[in-house]
């Protein structure tokens, strides 16, 4: 089964009115590019909107294609504890949600300070799902600062985003000191994700693309001539983000063209 | 006052550095003594000219200049111990030339060179000015030297970015053997830094002629609070580093 950790509805790369902007982009993308399941979320919330708003229109588009998309939840800390935590009981414990996202950048805080995000890891850790974070931005989120939060956290999934951005050795380096962080390889090039592939376990690599910004087939292809074994390919492109999600099904609707 | 500026430009690529202003600036400074190197390698590539230079100027002034030498890291192995038979003091890496860093170049050449300053009992300094894809002087190359090398003298240094602070600040609690070098920064990060690493973990570097010294030395001795220690505390925390020894450790 392969497993987009990482795409997205209403990408703010583009408008209303853009093709790109629709969630039916991202399930044409998937045929094209044999992924059966994507995560996703909604982008508004990092451009403005509320996290409450933002996820409902994820859940619109989950719902719109229940076997193809898994929501992920935007939270954003400065709206405060409470106002996390249920988002994240909403989200997560109501609608089946199977993770969050936290962009530190977008929401100007530091994505290690006790103060925002401690009351969030907690609530999480609660429900046993893994956090996304947009990573590479300083002085936000850095590799660094996710894999001192993993210190501070050891029950939390932390899933670094982007190999770090531009930071992808401090990315391979928290990886590697850390049991508790993995790393998403979308919008990256194939030297890095080949690099990633070669320094870090398997089980701790992710398949993601970020599209529509980003390309599947660009990176699911980066992963299949990293040089891995297949059973290694298998982890990444699908088996690592399903065990940190427990997703266990085949979608119907996939279940006889999965790779 | 009087203290020690641990990164004085004897060239550089964008400002012309000259023999006489440059003591002149030191003088009105409060620079006893101020470790010299050679910048202008950025752009010329020109290593050995650079360490000759530097040499040339620390024999003049074997008072008032302390040689620190550069190398292409390629070159390390073998000009590094030629260096140190001519008189260098130091080594500095300097991240802002050419495309050479990769996890591999900094195992396969920068550990090494790690090693060789630790045998030497001289410091190693890294200049972390942010290359991509080590975008703003990230921890990733110090990172690596310190576990592979943890008795090495380390000097971070060029720690010009704010936005990279948060990474050194929390590289400094990792391992509070390192010294961290100050330069011009937000007068509320200074306070910061010297707040959390100490003054004992804390050496000053103007790069002059990017900055003033005698401005960057204001800010901090404002930040630090410690009015007219603070030039007695970097001198000796700078002769300790230049004797190869790490703060905190006998």
């Amino acid at each position: 089964m392969i497993i987009d950790d990482h795409v997205h509805v209403h990408e703010w790369s583009y408008r209303a009115g853009d093709p790109e902007y629709e969630v039916d982009y991202v399930i044409r993308q998937m045929d094209e590019s044999g992924v059966d399941l994507a995560i996703i979320e909604d982008s508004l919330a990092y451009v403005g909107m509320k996290q409450a708003g933002s996820n409902r229109l994820t859940k619109e588009a989950v719902d719109k294609f229940p076997d193809r998309l898994i929501g992920f939840a935007n939270i954003k800390p400065p709206e405060g504890a409470r106002a996390c935590r249920e988002e994240i009981d909403r989200t997560v414990g109501d609608w089946g949600f199977r993770g969050i996202k936290l962009h530190a950048m977008a929401d100007n805080y530091s994505a290690d300070d006790p103060e925002q995000v401690d009351a969030v890891v907690e609530a999480v850790i609660r429900h046993d799902v893994p956090i996304w974070f947009h990573t590479g931005h300083m002085p936000y989120a850095t590799p660094m600062q996710i894999a001192r939060l993993a210190a501070r956290f050891p029950a939390a999934k932390l899933i670094v985003g982007h190999l770090g951005s531009g930071m992808i050795y401090d990315a391979i380096l928290s990886a590697q000191a850390r049991p508790n962080i993995w790393l998403d390889i979308s919008l990256q090039g194939a030297g890095a994700v080949h690099l990633a592939c070669a320094e870090v376990p398997a089980e701790k690599l992710i398949f993601g693309s970020d599209a529509p910004y980003g390309d599947m087939r660009a990176t699911r292809r980066a992963v299949e001539t990293s040089g891995l074994e297949p059973a290694d390919q298998a982890r990444v492109l699908g088996g690592n983000i399903a065990a940190l999600c427990g997703i266990e099904r085949v979608p119907a609707a996939r279940a006889g063209t999965a790779s | 006052m009087s203290w020690i500026d641990v990164s004085v430009c004897a060239a550089h690529p964008k400002a012309a550095v000259d023999e006489h202003a440059l003591l002149a600036t030191m003088a009105q400074a409060g620079v006893a003594r101020a470790w010299l190197f050679g910048a202008e390698v950025a752009t010329s590539h020109d290593f050995a000219a650079a360490n000759d230079r530097v040499l040339e100027l620390s024999k003049r002034h074997p008072d008032r200049f302390v040689p620190i030498g550069v190398v292409n890291p390629f070159e390390a192995a073998a000009e590094t111990p030629r260096l140190l038979a001519r008189g260098i003091k130091g080594m500095k890496v300097l991240t802002n030339w050419g495309n050479w860093i990769s996890l591999n170049n900094v195992r396969e050449f920068i550990v090494p060179l790690g090693h060789m300053m630790r045998e030497a009992n001289l410091p190693l300094v890294i200049a972390l000015e942010g290359v991509s894809p080590l975008t703003g002087g990230s921890v990733a190359l110090p990172l690596i030297v310190r576990r592979a090398c943890p008795e090495l003298c380390l000097v971070l240094d060029h720690c010009w970015s704010p936005l990279a602070w948060e990474d050194y600040l929390a590289f400094a609690r990792d391992y509070p053997d390192v010294w961290l070098t100050l330069h011009g920064l937000p007068q509320m990060l200074l306070r910061r830094a010297i707040a959390e690493l100490g003054s004992d973990r804390i050496l000053l570097g103007s790069w002059y002629p990017e900055t003033d010294p005698d401005l960057v030395y204001l800010q901090v001795e404002r930040a630090s609070g410690l009015g007219a220690r603070l030039g007695d505390t970097l001198t000796a925390n700078a002769e300790r580093a230049l004797a190869g020894r790490r703060p905190g450790r006998a």
